[in-house]
Parts: C-alpha cells; sequence; structure tokens
C-alpha cells in the first residue's frame, strides 16, 4: 500500500482482478473513511485530451464506453440494482434460466491507435450518446509496449513493461484528481462565514451548487420513477444515498438526504430535466464525482455537469494544468 | 406535496430563498435564472443586525417619528462597484400607521445616505444604497402610497431616508417572474421590467431547494408551514443518520441540538439573537428527536438516552446495533411526524429550552 497524497492511497496487487476487486470493494463498502476514485466520463475527456498531447498518434490504446440504462427498462430494477462493485460485468451462465431483460445497454471496447480514435471521437458523440460514457482509457507507456488501463472506479491496471512508468501515471492522475478534490470542495461547500463590517457581526451563505442537465428531451415519467423510487429506498443502491423524497410534481422531488458510502449529508433536487446539489461543508467531494460519474453511467450519458456556472469538464481542465506529466517521477 | 405559484411568491420564506438563489453561480441552461449574480450582485449578509446612527435616531425622538433602534432586513446584497441593497421581503403590503411601518422607517433611514457608516463601511466602499423590497406584484400599487408617506415624513424630519424600490414577484402558468420598477432596473442593471426568474411545469410546485429551510418568524399559511417543518425535520433526520454511520462501534454518538440547528442552516442558527425563535427551533428538535427515540425503541432499547442541558446520546455497543438503528432511522417518516395530532407536552418542555 502506498499513500500517494495526502487523501489517496494505492493498492498494489499482483493477484487477479477478479480475485482483489471484490475483496478491495468490501472494505470500502464497509468504511466510511474510504471511497473509490471516481473517473466520471466527463474527466475521462479531459484526460483524453492530456494523452492525445502526451502521445504519438500511432501508438495504440484503448478506450471503453459503458452505458447501463438501468431505470429504462420493460420491468422494475431490483435484482439487478446491486451496489456496484467495480467488477467487469459477469455474464450469465445459464442463459437459459435467466430473466428476460430488455433495457439500453452499452459496453463498446475500443482498441485502435490513438490518432483514429481522435479524429472520429467528436463525431461518434455526435451520433450516439453512450460514446460520452467513457468508463476505461489507457494511457500508453511512453517507455515500452502496452499501457496502462484507468478505470472509472479508481481501479488501474498495469499491462505494459515497467511498474515505474506505471507508477509514474498513477501519480499524474492521482495528482489531477486531488486537486480537483480540493477546487470541488472549495467551490461548493455551503457554509457561514464573517462577511464585511465588524468581525463577528455580519454572515452570509457561501458555496455553489453543482448542476447535472440531461440532454432533450429529458428523462420520462417511468424512467424518473424507476431512478428516484430505486435510489432513495433500496439498501444498495447504485449511487449509495438516501433520504425521503419529498414530491414536489410528478418529475420532481427534493431529497435532503445522505451519502450513504461516507456518511455526509446531501442536498437534492431532482427533475426530468436534471439534477441540482446544494453540498453541505465537509461532505467529500468525491460524492460530487461519484454522482456524476454514476448519473452519466445509468441515467444519461451526454448529461452537461456544472460547478457552479462552470462546466465540470473545465474545473477538471484547470485541475490539469500545472500537473508534471513526468514519466521518470 | 404540491402548492399554487401563486401562493408561494407570497410566503416571506420562499421569497428570501429566492433572492438566494438569484445570487448563486448557475449555468445559463439552469431552471432557475441567477438574475442578480449575472450582474455581479453577491450576498453580502443575512439578517444582519444594523441600527440607525445615533444622532439620527435622538433626532427621530425629537421629531416624534417612530423609528426602530434596530432592525435585521433579510438579507443584504452587493456588487464589486459598491451599490448596496438592503432587501426586505415581504408577503403583502402594509399601512404607515402599523407596526412594520416603524421598521420600513428604519430600513430607509438605514439604506439611506449614511449606509456605509451604518454597515461599518469607509465612505468609498459604498457608492450607491438602495432598500429594495421584495413581494407579490399586485401589492406594489398598494404599498407605493405607504413608501411614498414614510419617505416624506423622514424628509421632513430631515433622517437622511434612502431610495426604495420594489422587486414584485409575479406567477403564472409557466414561469415565476420579477417585476422590477425603474429604481431596480437601473440600481441592479435588469434589462427589462419583467425577468423570469423560475419556470413553472404543470402540475409542480416550483419551490426550489431552501437554504434557509425554516424560520419561526416568518409569517407562513400552515400548509408552507408544515412544509417547512418538514424540509427541517429531513435535515435533522439526515444529520442523526450520518452520525450513526460514521460512528465506529462501540461507541456513543452525542447530538447536542445547537449543533443539530447549526447543521441543518448551514451554521446560520448559531448566529440567530431572537431568543423565542431559538427557544422555538430547540422545541421542534426535541420533539423530533423524542419522536425518533419511540419510533428506534422497539428495535434497539434503550439504545437513545437523553441527558437535560446536554443532548442525545446514541448507544452503539456493536455493529449489528448500528446496522439495526440506521435501518429503524431511516424507516423514520417525518412526513408522518408532520401531518400527525400534536403531541402533549412533556415533563421537561421548559427546563430543556435553556
Amino acid at each position: 500500500m502506498e499513500r500517494l497524497s495526502s487523501r489517496i492511497l494505492a493498492l498494489y496487487s499482483t493477484l487477479d482482478a477478479k480475485d482483489v476487486c471484490p475483496w478491495v470493494n468490501r472494505v470500502i463498502r464497509q468504511s466510511p473513511e474510504l471511497d473509490h476514485v471516481w473517473l466520471s466520463g466527463q474527466t475521462f475527456s479531459v484526460l483524453w485530451r492530456l494523452m492525445v498531447r502526451l502521445s504519438e498518434g500511432h501508438r495504440f490504446t484503448k478506450l471503453v464506453f459503458t452505458h447501463e440504462r438501468l431505470y429504462d427498462i420493460d420491468l422494475m430494477p431490483d435484482s439487478s440494482d446491486r451496489p456496484d462493485d467495480g467488477d467487469e460485468p459477469v455474464e450469465s451462465v445459464d442463459e437459459k434460466v435467466a430473466e428476460i431483460r430488455e433495457r439500453r445497454e452499452t459496453r463498446l471496447g475500443v482498441v485502435d491507435r490513438v490518432g483514429i480514435i481522435d479524429e472520429r471521437l467528436s463525431e461518434l458523440r455526435d451520433l450516439y450518446a453512450p460514446f460520452h460514457a467513457i468508463s476505461q482509457m489507457r494511457f500508453p507507456s511512453p517507455v515500452g509496449r502496452g499501457g496502462h488501463d484507468f478505470y472509472d472506479n479508481g481501479r488501474v491496471t498495469n499491462r505494459s513493461e515497467s511498474f515505474r512508468d506505471h507508477r509514474a501515471h498513477l501519480l499524474f492522475v492521482v495528482r489531477i484528481y486531488q486537486q480537483l478534490l480540493e477546487s470541488t470542495e472549495e467551490s461548493t461547500w455551503y457554509s457561514v462565514t464573517e462577511a464585511m463590517g465588524l468581525p463577528g457581526q455580519f454572515h452570509r451563505i457561501v458555496g455553489a451548487p453543482v448542476s447535472i442537465r440531461f440532454q432533450e428531451p429529458g428523462l420520462s415519467q417511468e424512467v424518473f420513477d424507476r431512478w428516484v423510487g430505486s435510489t432513495f429506498t433500496a439498501q444498495g443502491n447504485r449511487f449509495r444515498l438516501w433520504g425521503n423524497p419529498i414530491r414536489l410534481g410528478p418529475t420532481k422531488v427534493h431529497v435532503y438526504g445522505v451519502d450513504r458510502h461516507l456518511w455526509r449529508p446531501l442536498f437534492l433536487e431532482i427533475t426530468a430535466k436534471g439534477c441540482t446539489a446544494i453540498v453541505p461543508k465537509e461532505t467529500c467531494g468525491n460524492t460530487v464525482h461519484r454522482l456524476v460519474t454514476n448519473i452519466q453511467r445509468y441515467v444519461d450519458p451526454g448529461c452537461e455537469a456544472y460547478i457552479g456556472e462552470r462546466p465540470y469538464e473545465d474545473i477538471v481542465q484547470e485541475s490539469a494544468k500545472d500537473i508534471p506529466y513526468d514519466v521518470r517521477s | 406535496m404540491t402548492c399554487e405559484a401563486d401562493d408561494l411568491i407570497r410566503d416571506p420564506l420562499f421569497q428570501l430563498n429566492a433572492v438566494l438563489w438569484m445570487t448563486q453561480p448557475l449555468p445559463s441552461a439552469a431552471e432557475i435564472k441567477p438574475l442578480l449574480y449575472s450582474r455581479g450582485f453577491r450576498v453580502r449578509a443575512i439578517a444582519p443586525p444594523l441600527a440607525p446612527p445615533p444622532d439620527l435616531q435622538l433626532r427621530a425622538q425629537e421629531k416624534r417619528v417612530d423609528l426602530k433602534a434596530s432592525v435585521r432586513p433579510d438579507v443584504i446584497v452587493a456588487d464589486e462597484r459598491g451599490r448596496f441593497a438592503v432587501t426586505e421581503c415581504k408577503a403583502s403590503s402594509f399601512g404607515p400607521g402599523s407596526s412594520t411601518a416603524e421598521q420600513a422607517r428604519s430600513l430607509l433611514v438605514v439604506g439611506g445616505p449614511r449606509c456605509s457608516e451604518v454597515l461599518a463601511l469607509s465612505d468609498a466602499a459604498v457608492s450607491r444604497s438602495v432598500v429594495a423590497y421584495v413581494m407579490p406584484e399586485d401589492q406594489r400599487d398598494v404599498f407605493l402610497p405607504t413608501l411614498a408617506q414614510l419617505d416624506g415624513e423622514l424628509a421632513t424630519a430631515k433622517l437622511s431616508p434612502g431610495t426604495a424600490c420594489i422587486m414584485g414577484l409575479r406567477a403564472s402558468a409557466r414561469a415565476i417572474s420579477v417585476v422590477a420598477d425603474e429604481e431596480a432596473r437601473s440600481f441592479f442593471n435588469l434589462p427589462n421590467q419583467t425577468s423570469t426568474f423560475l419556470t413553472v411545469e404543470r402540475d409542480t410546485c416550483p419551490r426550489p431547494l431552501y437554504f434557509i429551510p425554516y424560520d419561526p418568524d416568518n409569517e407562513q399559511s400552515p400548509a408552507e408551514r408544515k412544509l417547512c417543518q418538514r424540509q427541517l425535520y429531513e435535515r435533522f433526520l439526515g444529520g442523526v443518520v450520518c452520525a450513526t454511520g460514521r460512528a465506529i462501534p462501540p461507541s456513543n454518538v452525542l447530538l447536542r441540538p445547537e449543533r443539530m440547528l447549526n447543521d441543518a442552516m448551514f451554521g446560520m442558527f448559531e448566529h440567530w439573537e431572537n431568543r423565542d425563535a431559538t427557544r422555538h427551533m430547540k422545541k421542534l428538535c426535541r420533539v423530533f428527536m423524542t419522536a425518533v427515540r419511540t419510533a428506534v425503541e422497539p428495535v434497539v432499547p434503550d439504545a437513545i438516552q437523553f441527558e437535560p442541558a446536554v443532548g442525545w446520546h446514541i448507544t452503539l455497543a456493536d455493529h449489528d446495533m448500528q446496522e439495526r438503528m440506521l435501518k429503524a432511522l431511516m424507516r423514520f417518516s417525518c412526513e408522518d411526524l408532520i401531518l400527525g395530532p400534536p403531541r402533549p407536552p412533556d415533563l421537561f418542555d421548559s427546563v430543556e429550552d435553556d
């Protein structure tokens, strides 16, 4: 185990992912002090642009796009609404007895040269929204063959010939993420501070809301109801949230709720058009990134997120601005 | 739980939260339009205690003009150029002879030419000030004569009244809009007389998330008061769930009412000075925790104990007890608490308020 920064540590293992990941996920799930690093599709988009600049166009890379429209199905998502253990999906062995369940699900892996993918990616995104939902990305290794696969839940697989290079890439992304966490908390945390005039006399509320806007036309009534019902009543829901929705309309609820993973408050307005979050002070910035990642993965792959008035991607971009890409570190 | 937009705009707590949302950084695609933020205005103080300058208070006494010795406008917003708006939210107009008029006279004084002095800022820090009234637009015509009379009284007594403007709220089937008079348009740099602030969807209550969930000082309709109490209780419940979930058994979690109230209100509660209001809020906290204790007792007996003058202790002997407590808490219904019969007073009602 290595402490990579003041808030992020790495567990290195030579075990197979199918053996170590369930254990790691269990440890994290049971601790209010630990959480995954959450790399949303929007964060990956920024990392992709960085990677394109850093790599030569002829190098091979891998992108995986994952979007499971969990709440847009013909049946209630009860047995499938399990906590996200971060493992690769396991195919059902006995398909004859598997429940027939129709829903939109995208899982596409693309392995090709960096330059080729980069040329086509924005067109693909215009054609099909799940291409926004990057869930895995490979940084080609500059010191040899292969590369380093980053997953949306913070898992990183070394598929290169050099551990030193692997660690350097890990540090690079972690530093960006640490900066992102701090920027998020600095911007979003709502609290009362002293204002102008005599100290201790005047007080104001500071902070910035987190807004996520869905693509037009937004969510249908059925999808909205399933998402809200599943998220705030099912114990093991993907979003790890809890609260008692206050219904204000057919497609509007307020939830003065809790992030069940880290046991911190989070206030949400959810409508068919989007989601607005007020983050009280000391609620970890990771909660925001988990929310964005999960909404992009399970609700709307093409959603746009903002922290205050600033696009989420701009904040990720800014977090990466001064982080050195030093493969010798 | 739905509501009519036209009723909502008459609720002062909605009005206050609306002003707070108008000053939030939001993207252009948001359902709430940050009308004031986009023009550079930010919240500078919430419910600040302000007093007219002593010499003006003495003159008011001499001239027999009724001024309140201190006032707390709902919010002060200001921009980088030194424009300060002392903002007050009102459900309706009032007459020049009413008790509210005393407050209004004081607001006109503190928001007037000596505003910088009242706010303990340098003269250069305040380039322009105004008293902005937020009220239903249909109250404007009724209110204007009151404003004119109060202004006249103050001017005659040489009490340096400030300029007032009205930001009227108007609800339609599709939107809640701000109707700004000429002074408000000039001060806040609003381009139009009517600016949409919040879109209204069919069969949907347009209220936004509330920063200030509840304020006993506000006159509210019974339905609004219930909803606001529920908002407060849901935040209390979230706080109790968080404290229980974060604990590492075996442990004892202490919930102090002041901390619970502060956490539910982003820290504003500790700055409240109205003693009656703070007592009321602590009583609500006690009502809530009593109901919670009753609800979880069958599942985790004796786990929640009250210590007078301190708070509630939640004992978590082990992880199993913690899980049972969390499940019981998460089943608790604040809606049932709001809608249920009033609780009879208990033995410690007066003791626990202090």
